[in-house]
């Protein structure tokens, strides 16, 4: 009975649904500590314990049907669910990390005007004139932890009155952003003493960036697009998220990694991280077999956002082979442009998610990153495929993307997380 | 004659001179610090400029194209009890009056100010496909920098004649459009040149095609015929914000550009007037002469109220004395930018507006500005003594230009000294 219920909502899940807790996601996770800490919150509620792979004793106890929550140092997160076969499995990997400006740590200068630097590939311009939100996470010299957001509900916005030299060029930043933060030190001072009970010398620990302050917004009169900050790659991860949440009890064993630093080269607790291994080595220990033998029974969908055919450039598109707005979920071959941290899937894997797309109804685009020598793009498909898993780039097409307006559509959403789903829910035929 | 270097004037025995200790700040040229000056106020002082820069933001919001200024400004004026009389209004500009203790024979204060902001316009066929988008092709107007204009949630504002205004994009639940911005990985060579021609700002109306677009228009009571004949303004959905933790600045959509319409009809409202006063907004003072037909309009039907004549109008122009609302440069948080004085209007009428700032207790600076003004320079062939004032401005061309709250308010008290001057 309550699981008749449980499959008739899941069945009720509407592309409106994702589309308005897509905008929740981007709204509540401005950065990926953010992302990761609502994704731990949704697994937990969901019935997820935390599993600590680096201990021994937890990993001999996993059973099929488990529900596993990694935290990778909290800005990353690993959500397994144990299948009814262990000892295989179906990975996606998405991230959690979007493009802004992260905020040089140390003092306030005595002009009020902060120091930051560009976090991911960004456009310079886009970052001017713009009101921006501080949010992020200082370490006091008592070694507490504030998690902090300043902004428009607090009545006011930082913002970059000037581009940073040189200026010369649009595409390109080579210093420090400047960032007004009021007319002097003071008064920024003063609310972090106040409200946070953070004082200067403790900013010298801190991460804390600088994000469009703006809410995301529905697009265009059809209200079919929903546009805001960080889909590259919330997006694909919030449909991962939910994939991973809402499928029947798989038969392999179904994990939805959900990194952070992709944009600046999977470090840290990034999709690199040795702790991905670990828990691969506490899920083939329990699964009965040796480390490694589960990413190497394991095919994964490498999720990330891929340029959709913008409007008013269409010459920089191989336009046969580029995804449309609303045309459904990509599936890549080969990323990277050919050269630039690039990957290519095994055609077997091409024929099996294809197949598995057409039989739900699930249209495919193809997609290329861009034509021959226009540039490219690169995802964490590599660091999945080093792991011995057998990859493909799958994505959602999106506008704009790396600015702090990224624009997606919500039918897109909608199929890449009936697609997620039933790449989880497929069942072992032989 | 040299460009003269940006300077400060400080008001003897103002409440707004430097306190002890730092005495120099004020005086000093804040870009070659890279210091911006920072002119301390009372507590009082300060709670009202920042509570006149709140109402002023609030204004904004609701006001952003012309058609909505003169609606707004007119709201305001009515709040005067009727001290204030609308003496002209039409749909895209107004004239406010207010008698003073002097005949009308003394001259007046008039104050023309500009009301509008740069925006995209839809051309009168917006409709068009691209790449499966519904998009809608547009002109500018006014000087934009184009490339801050990408990827920012925008708003449509149309008029129509004889139907309910459109707006979309204003309210939290709508939904907004957009001119999209091309990825940073592959514009290395399609924006190498130029980021985008002006004749590409089409801006994304749906995901559906052109057909699809055309029916949500119609749905919402605009058919393609309205396109052709209405007027269709696009502009930044966002509200105006103050910036930094002090809320020392304001960057909103028309923050600059519109800034002494509102400071002069308030003062207006509040001022006990010496002379009698007019405050005139225009559309646009850009071009030659464009608020020129409307100026001289508004000061007839003025004369004609109470009851002169031509010969009047002519006598009353000949002692008024203008200032003209115009980007005339300065920087922030100096006070209000006079443009250079020496060419439009007679040194005992450049006194005149000093002594009445002086009066208010305003703070200006004295522009450098090269841009020497046109609206000035035309109004001043009708014998009328002319002068340029502007509430300095960061990123004029941006979708969101920066205002400072102290010159904000230095505008206001420039307009209300001048007012009251006896």
């Amino acid at each position: 009975m309550g699981a008749q219920l449980l499959l008739l909502a899941l069945l009720s899940v509407t592309a409106e649904d994702l589309a308005t807790d897509l905008r929740v996601f981007l709204d509540l996770g401005r950065t990926a500590a953010q992302a990761a800490a609502v994704a731990r919150q949704r697994a937990q509620a969901a019935g997820f314990r935390k599993l600590d792979p680096l201990d021994r004793t937890t990993c001999g106890a996993i059973r099929p049907g488990d529900r596993l929550l990694v935290a990778l140092r909290e800005q990353s997160v690993l959500l397994v669910r144990v299948g009814r076969q262990p000892g295989r499995g179906r990975w996606i990997g998405a991230h959690l990390d979007g493009c802004g400006l992260r905020v040089q740590p140390g003092k306030i200068p005595q002009n009020g005007q902060m120091r930051a630097v560009a976090y991911g590939g960004i456009k310079p311009y886009h970052y001017r004139d713009r009101p921006l939100l501080l949010t992020g996470r200082v370490v006091r010299r008592d070694g507490s932890v504030v998690d902090l957001t300043l902004g428009p509900s607090d009545g006011f916005s930082f913002l970059v009155t000037e581009m940073p030299p040189p200026d010369d060029h649009a595409l390109r930043a080579r210093a420090p952003f400047v960032v007004v933060a009021a007319q002097t030190a003071a008064p920024l001072q003063e609310v972090l003493r106040t409200r946070f009970g953070v004082r200067e010398d403790d900013l010298a620990a801190s991460e804390l960036y600088l994000v469009p302050a703006q809410p995301t917004r529905e697009v265009g009169l059809d209200r079919a697009l929903v546009g805001g900050p960080g889909q590259d790659d919330r997006l694909c991860s919030l449909a991962a998220l939910r994939a991973l949440l809402d499928a029947r009890d798989p038969d392999r064993t179904a994990a939805a990694l959900l990194v952070d630093r992709e944009e600046e080269g999977s470090h840290r607790a990034g999709a690199r991280s040795e702790l991905v291994d670990a828990t691969e080595a506490c899920l083939a220990q329990a699964a009965q077999v040796r480390p490694g033998a589960l990413f190497a029974r394991s095919q994964a969908l490498s999720a990330d956002v891929k340029a959709g055919v913008d409007p008013l450039f269409p010459q920089v598109h191989e336009l046969r082979n580029a995804p449309v707005l609303g045309g459904g979920p990509t599936l890549v071959k080969f990323t990277g442009g050919g050269w630039f941290r690039g990957s290519e899937a095994h055609a077997e894997l091409v024929a099996a998610v294809r197949a598995l797309a057409a039989r739900i109804g699930v249209p495919l685009q193809g997609s290329l990153s861009g034509r021959v020598d226009e540039g490219g793009g690169g995802t964490i498909a590599l660091f999945l495929a080093q792991r011995g898993m057998d990859v493909v780039d799958v994505g959602l097409p999106v506008l704009s993307m790396h600015s702090p307006f990224e624009i997606s559509a919500k039918s897109d959403l909608y199929q890449g997380y009936r697609l997620f789903m039933a790449f989880f829910e497929e069942p072992v035929t032989r | 004659m040299a460009a003269l270097a940006a300077c400060a004037h400080e008001p003897a025995g103002s409440p707004a001179a430097s306190a002890p200790g730092e005495p120099a700040s004020a005086e000093r040229a804040g870009r070659s610090s890279g210091e911006p000056a920072r002119p301390s106020l009372s507590p009082e002082e300060q709670a009202r400029v920042n509570e006149f820069a709140r109402a002023y933001a609030d204004f904004l919001a609701r006001a952003k194209t012309v058609r909505e200024a003169v609606r707004e400004l007119s709201a305001l004026a009515q709040k005067s009890g009727g001290a204030v009389t609308i003496v002209e209004q039409r749909p895209d500009a107004i004239a406010l009056a207010r008698a003073g203790r002097r005949p009308l024979g003394e001259g007046i204060a008039i104050v023309v100010v500009p009301l509008d902001a740069p925006h995209l316009r839809l051309l009168p066929a917006p409709l068009e496909e691209r790449e499966h988008f519904g998009m809608l092709r547009t002109t500018l107007h006014g000087t934009l920098d184009l490339k801050q204009w990408l990827s920012i949630p925008l708003a449509l504002h149309g008029f129509i004649p004889g139907k309910p205004g459109l707006v979309i994009g204003e309210q939290p639940g709508d939904p907004v459009l957009v001119v999209p911005d091309l990825l940073p990985h592959l514009a290395m060579h399609a924006q190498a040149e130029r980021i985008i021609e002006p004749s590409n700002m089409s801006v994304l109306g749906s995901l559906g095609g052109a057909r699809a677009l055309g029916e949500a228009l119609a749905a919402r009571g605009v058919p393609p015929d309205d396109l052709a004949t209405g007027e269709f303004s696009v502009v930044p959905a966002d509200a105006p914000t103050f910036v930094g933790a002090d809320r020392a600045l304001l960057a909103g959509y028309g923050a600059g550009s519109r800034a002494l319409a509102y400071g002069a009809v308030r003062a207006l409202v509040d001022a006990a007037p010496e002379h009698g006063v007019l405050v005139i907004g225009v559309s646009s003072l850009d071009g030659a002469s464009a608020g020129r037909p409307f100026v001289r309009t508004a000061i007839e039907r003025s004369v004609a109220a109470s009851g002169g004549d031509q010969w009047a109008v002519r006598g009353l122009i000949a002692h008024s004395l203008a200032v003209i609302g115009h980007a005339v440069g300065g920087e922030p948080g100096k006070g209000i930018a006079l443009g250079p004085l020496d060419d439009d209007a007679t040194p005992e009428a450049q006194r005149r507006l000093l002594r009445g700032i002086e009066h208010g207790g305003g703070r200006f600076q004295i522009s450098s500005t090269e841009a020497r003004g046109a609206p000035a320079r035309e109004l001043s062939t009708q014998n009328l003594d002319a002068i340029e004032l502007g509430v300095p401005e960061m990123g004029s061309q941006a979708p969101l230009p920066v205002i400072s709250a102290f010159d904000l308010y230095q505008g206001y008290r420039a307009c209300k000294g001048l007012f009251e001057l006896p």
